[in-house]
């Protein structure tokens, strides 16, 4: 435990902490158990000395009293006193001199002697003062007298003056009380004698008190409290003690000590002698008080010792102890500093000793001289001295040969780690090896982990060249090397003939024993090194131990060629496949980009054949966004409405192709196909193919998935942008186109202008634009069509109107919210009757268009067109045509609605001269023919008037229209 | 190795020392008992004590480093029992009542004070002289210097003492005293002036005054426990005295204020002892036809034995210690 302090101990330190150990711990204990009864006998002693201190105190008091009782009745027997009383004329000097003389045995405390008769008057009295008084009213005087006994009286203040009295009674020679002898003493001398009876114990101190009052009558320590009580008297209480002579003159307040704990103590004093008191004011610190009664007088001896003397007391033993403690303890270790040094100094020395050794000094000898255990150890260390001196002596020779070859293996080493290529740092491993350390022969096998089997990666010699010609393999668990690989352990074969499963290879004859050491990687088996020697024994420890070293090297090393290949071939692919996408990059259209892609992709990779395509048949996600898909098919159809684009790369150049390359026939059955697919935001819009004879390495897959992305997303990029300039194109155009008819004048250049801009100016034999005598919509069908333009080249003239029945054998069928085309009118029969009606006789009409002239949701009208040859209808072409149309149905009816206006205006004034020039006739006939005339002129058209029934002159309706 | 030895080294160290504060601690107990209350010195109305009001209100005993409470006592025969008690520290007395103190409590007279005053014999006008004293009744402190004085005055008449009754009154007690229970007595001023005044008559002069003189007494406790007390008392009693011969005036000023006396009943009749006469006065050895304190304790002690007050032999040289008196004082002060 000690060792586990933070100080570090020495031999000698614990030694010494042992010893004080055994000295202290008894100490302490014993120290507790000394504290214990040291603290009772303190109490008992203390508690002791104040019972003798009281018992003296009051056994001084009790002598005193004792003595003056017994003085003053052998005076009251004096004959010469009763004869005076009995006549005091006689002898009065004689007796006189008597009392006299008593005073003189204590002239300083006696104040008097008096003699006083029956009555208690004063007859003669040492003190001048007092002859002739009356003291029959005194204590000892009544008392006396009453029962012929001595007494002692309390402590009395007539006139002030403290002191308490003998008396005894005279008398005479019949035994009658004739007077009373008294004798006065000044209450000074119960100071006197308390002060003689000082207690032994410190601290401690005696109060004489008043039994009746409680009054201090001396106190050993504090004189200056004499007369004042311990009780609690009111004003009346001390007025009347005072009256009564009892207490002396002073206020309450001075008089008075109230102290409540003494006071009740003092009550119980017959029962618990012995009591505390707690401090007070006058008397300080709490008290243990002892008091005793005294006998012959009204009067209590009180012993009073502060408590914490008693503390104190215990304290000073207890000081004394510890400081003989800690004595002993101080002896105890110097004592053992002295022992300890001569039990350790042998050790110490030999520690030094020992040292020197540890440093290298094997010179140095220990001393042998002592006959005891130390001798012995100084014998068995000097002993083991020599023996470590020829040990290392005979290493150094070891030493060197080990130091040799590490120096050979870390050789090796530094050469193997400047070697990147594995197939060149294997070679150079076997050569390096056995030019170093001269081996008959090195080789090295590498797991091949897809046969489960071994394989010569490098050898020496010509044995080698020919085994590595030959892919010389060696099957897991078969001879030394394939046991090694089988159990991960280095095998040693000091001779290989003693070896019955050693197997000779008959290029290497000379082998006479042989070390197979597994190379791991990360615990990863990844090839055996295996040395040979042409002697036996010619391998050696070290040498296993130095194999060991080094194939930890060539693991190491080939680990760092094959991340070194790796970074490398990475690297590669990573400048290969920038420029791949670098090149795809610069191109400006869908194509080129599809091309270079597949060029450079398949010069990359280096494979039969590579392919891009476009296509969208591929599966799409139900929930995939179709904004790309959408875009992609209207570009493909704008791609004059090819369904895919593809391209091959067959190492030659690029080539396209409309099959789907899936069906492309493969010569190759072996050859197989990779696919990766072309995606914008996961909707696959096409995919590149390449048919691979090998599999792809992970970086040429990597390559091809990077090609992918880039080239999806700048195909991606190409279409947005073409398609967005084809847009602007279109926009033009039709702006073109619109403005055109806006600026038309009549319904010809209407024609004209929607013509122009569109397909319908491709070689239209036959355009027409007509108008619908009401509007088409929804189950709103017109009757007639009537001409509003018309462009031909057939020489065909036009009916101002035609009814629609006889231009299309179903209804619907052409005439439609939407443009109706027929690409091949041979085989689209929809448009024969138009033909038959419009341009009867006309049979090299190829296709042909009809494009309502829509306003809202109301067709109003038309446009047909029919062409030579047939022809392609791109949604471009119909979108432009129908956009172009919408506009021309706008010119086409602000112009029919002026028309019309201006046609009623006419009217309006025709009507208004029929009516004039017919109002302006006198009779019927002029009435008649002027109206006719004038109706006729009007209408611009023969005019007649019948008059009679009508239904019988129902003229032709198509006429009269 | 020696980071331990220095560690069990000083552990050494702290033991050591440790041990001797322990022990030392008992010591310093010891010494904090001594608590040093005033002196308690008892006065009287004699001209001898004024010296002590002096020293009070001039602040003579804060000057030596000293304090002190002076407490009357209007009889002075109640302050000798009162020191005998302890109850007080010391006084003056004369050297009969300290002989009679000292046989019953330890006490030390530390200087000689004054010369005991004038004491006369008064009485009354009827006796004219010595002669007429017989038969009749003397007041005089029995077993003191009144007894002693009456002793000696009436054996330069021939007469012997038991011609006369003796009764034991005090100086102060004797003017009331006279035509009553005595018909002479022995007294000192101011008591003297008092019977005068009443019509009584001076019978002899003080003619004993040598021989009863007043000496500083100390309890015996007091001059061991706290002697440097005693030295300052002494020192500032002596300059008090001194200054009340240089400047009489401000001092009957001073004690008419607190005695309440007339400048008449205040003169001073006693002689003071100066430094240099305590000195001669203690000096043993002091040659033929003079006397030391000494000798006067032993004529003393020797009326005190054959009175039969005194029942034991007392030391002297033990009693009587001039230890205490002022090495040097300053000019005019040892006068």
């Amino acid at each position: 435990m000690i060792n586990r302090l933070p100080i570090r101990f020495s031999l000698r330190a614990r030694m010494v902490l042992a010893f004080l150990a055994v000295a202290v711990l008894p100490l302490i204990i014993l120290a507790v158990i000394a504290y214990q009864l040291l603290s009772n006998v303190v109490t008992d002693t203390i508690e002791q000395d104040i019972i003798n201190a009281n018992r003296q105190a009051a056994f001084t008091i009790e002598n005193f009293l004792e003595n003056g009782l017994t003085s003053i009745h052998a005076a009251s027997n004096l004959p010469h006193i009763s004869r005076f009383i009995s006549d005091p004329s006689m002898g009065k000097g004689e007796v006189l001199s008597i009392l006299q003389s008593l005073v003189s045995r204590d002239s300083i405390f006696i104040s008097s002697y008096g003699i006083l008769d029956n009555n208690g008057k004063n007859i003669l009295d040492t003190n001048p003062k007092y002859i002739g008084i009356s003291e029959a009213d005194r204590p000892y005087f009544r008392s006396t007298i009453a029962s012929g006994r001595p007494i002692v009286t309390n402590v009395k203040f007539y006139n002030n003056f403290p002191s308490f009295f003998f008396s005894q009674a005279i008398q005479d020679n019949r035994g009658q009380n004739i007077g009373v002898l008294r004798v006065e003493y000044n209450a000074a001398i119960l100071q006197w004698l308390i002060n003689n009876s000082k207690p032994a114990q410190q601290d401690a101190y005696v109060v004489l008190i008043d039994n009746e009052n409680y009054l201090r009558l001396a106190h050993s320590t504090a004189p200056e409290l004499i007369y004042r009580t311990y009780a609690n008297l009111s004003e009346e209480q001390a007025v009347n003690l005072q009256k009564a002579a009892a207490l002396p003159n002073g206020s309450t307040q001075k008089i008075s000590t109230y102290m409540p704990g003494m006071i009740e103590g003092l009550q119980k004093l017959a029962i618990q002698p012995l009591f505390s008191t707690g401090a007070y004011a006058l008397d300080g610190e709490p008290t243990l008080t002892l008091g005793t009664k005294i006998v012959r007088a009204p009067w209590l001896v009180l012993v009073r010792i502060p408590t914490s003397t008693i503390q104190t007391d215990l304290n000073r033993q207890v000081g004394s102890s510890v400081s003989l403690t800690l004595l002993i303890v101080v002896l105890v270790t110097l004592l053992a500093l002295a022992i300890t040094r001569w039990f350790t100094r042998p050790i110490v020395r030999l520690t030094r000793i020992s040292e020197q050794v540890a440093g290298g000094n094997l010179d140095i000898r220990a001393d042998e001289s002592g006959l005891d255990e130390l001798g012995i150890l100084g014998k068995t260390f000097n002993s083991m001295t020599r023996q470590l001196k020829e040990t290392l002596e005979g290493l150094e020779g070891t030493v060197a040969e080990r130091t040799r070859a590490l120096e050979l293996s870390s050789d090796v080493s530094r050469r193997l780690s400047t070697i990147l290529d594995p197939e060149k740092l294997l070679s150079e491993v076997v050569e390096l090896l056995q030019d170093t350390f001269n081996y008959y022969h090195v080789h090295i096998y590498l797991v091949d982990s897809d046969r489960q089997d071994l394989i010569l990666a490098g050898a020496t010699g010509e044995a080698g060249r020919i085994m590595l010609g030959l892919g010389h393999r060696i099957e897991t668990g078969r001879g030394v090397i394939g046991r090694v690989a089988e159990s991960g352990t280095q095998i040693h074969i000091p001779d290989v003939r003693r070896d019955p499963d050693w197997l000779p290879n008959p290029l290497l004859p000379e082998t006479q024993s042989e070390l197979a050491t597994p190379i791991f990687l990360s615990e990863r088996l990844i090839g055996v090194l295996d040395i040979q020697q042409n002697k036996v024994n010619g391998l050696t420890n070290q040498d296993v131990d130095l194999m060991r070293g080094i194939v930890s090297q060539i693991a190491i090393a080939l680990n760092n060629a094959d991340q070194y290949r790796e970074i490398q071939q990475h690297s590669h692919y990573v400048a290969v496949t920038g420029a791949i996408i670098e090149q795809i990059q610069k191109t400006q259209t869908v194509e080129d980009a599809l091309q270079v892609a597949v060029r450079e992709l398949g010069r990359a990779l280096q494979q039969p054949r590579t392919m891009v395509r476009l296509a969208l048949e591929l599966e799409v996600e139900p929930t995939a966004r179709q904004e790309s898909r959408e875009g992609w098919e209207t570009y493909l159809e704008e791609q004059a409405g090819k369904k895919d684009i593809t391209f091959v790369y067959d190492l030659n150049e690029v080539k396209t192709i409309a099959a789907n390359p899936v069906c492309v026939d493969t010569n190759n059955q072996s050859e197989k196909l990779v696919r990766k697919p072309l995606s914008i935001r996961g909707i696959p819009i096409g995919e590149l193919i390449v048919e691979i004879k090998t599999d792809l390495v992970e970086l040429d897959a990597e390559l091809l998935h990077a090609v992918s992305v880039r080239l999806s997303e700048h195909l991606e990029t190409l279409r947005l942008t073409e398609q967005t300039r084809r847009a602007l194109a279109e926009t033009e155009v039709l702006y073109n186109i619109i403005a055109e008819i806006n600026e038309a004048e009549n319904y010809d250049d209407i024609l004209t202008a929607l013509s122009n801009g569109t397909i319908l100016a491709q070689s239209s034999p036959f355009r027409w634009m007509g108008i619908y005598d009401r509007p088409l919509s929804g189950l709103n069908r017109p009757q007639y069509a009537y001409t509003l333009a018309q462009k031909t080249t057939t020489g065909h003239q036009l009916a101002r109107r035609y009814a629609i029945n006889l231009l299309e054998m179903q209804p619907e069928r052409l005439f439609r919210d939407t443009p109706v085309v027929a690409k091949d009118l041979f085989v689209d029969r929809r448009f024969s009757r138009s033909i038959e009606t419009l341009l009867p006789g006309l049979s090299e009409l190829s296709s042909g268009v009809v494009i309502p002239l829509l306003l809202g949701n109301q067709a109003i009208g038309f446009v047909m067109a029919f062409f030579a040859q047939p022809m392609t209808f791109s949604p471009a072409d119909l979108n432009r045509l129908s956009a172009v149309a919408s506009q021309a149905a706008i010119a086409v009816q602000s112009r029919f609605l002026l028309e019309q206006a201006q046609s009623r205006a006419r009217q309006e004034q025709l009507l208004r001269q029929v009516t004039s020039q017919v109002i302006n006739a006198t009779d019927v006939d002029t009435i008649m023919r002027r109206a006719v005339e004038q109706i006729g002129h009007a209408l611009g058209l023969p005019s007649y008037i019948y008059i009679g029934n009508p239904q019988t002159q129902s003229p032709d309706p198509e006429e009269q229209s | 190795m020696k980071p331990i030895l220095q560690w069990v080294r000083q552990f050494i160290i702290i033991l050591t020392m440790a041990a001797i504060l322990l022990g030392s601690s008992g010591c310093a107990h010891q010494v904090s008992q001594n608590t040093k209350k005033p002196l308690r010195i008892a006065w009287t109305l004699w001209d001898a004590h004024y010296s002590l009001l002096i020293a009070q209100e001039k602040g003579l005993f804060d000057k030596y480093g000293i304090s002190v409470d002076l407490i009357y006592y209007e009889n002075y025969p109640l302050v000798i029992p009162d020191l005998a008690a302890g109850k007080i520290d010391g006084s003056l007395f004369e050297i009969t009542d300290m002989l009679k103190i000292a046989g019953r409590t330890s006490v030390k007279a530390v200087a000689v004070s004054d010369s005991g005053g004038l004491t006369t014999l008064v009485s009354v006008p009827e006796i004219r002289s010595a002669q007429d004293l017989v038969g009749k009744s003397i007041g005089a402190g029995l077993g003191r210097s009144g007894e002693m004085f009456i002793r000696y005055y009436l054996d330069q008449f021939d007469i012997s003492f038991d011609k006369v009754t003796l009764l034991n009154l005090m100086p102060e007690e004797i003017p009331d005293a006279l035509g009553n229970s005595i018909q002479a007595g022995i007294t000192y001023e101011p008591y003297t002036s008092f019977a005068l005044d009443k019509g009584w008559v001076a019978l002899s002069s003080s003619e004993t005054a040598t021989v009863s003189p007043t000496l500083i007494v100390f309890l015996e406790s007091i001059t061991i426990n706290r002697p440097e007390w005693v030295r300052g008392f002494l020192a500032a009693w002596f300059e008090a005295m001194a200054y009340r011969y240089d400047h009489p005036d401000e001092c009957m000023q001073i004690l008419e204020t607190h005695t309440g006396l007339t400048k008449e009943k205040l003169e001073l009749t006693a002689h003071l002892y100066t430094l240099g006469e305590n000195r001669q006065l203690f000096q043993e050895d002091h040659g033929v036809g003079t006397q030391t304190i000494y000798s006067i304790a032993q004529t003393n002690i020797d009326f005190l034995i054959e009175s039969g007050v005194l029942t034991r032999l007392l030391d002297i040289g033990h009693i009587l210690d001039p230890a205490f008196l002022p090495s040097e004082m300053a000019d005019g002060v040892d006068q």
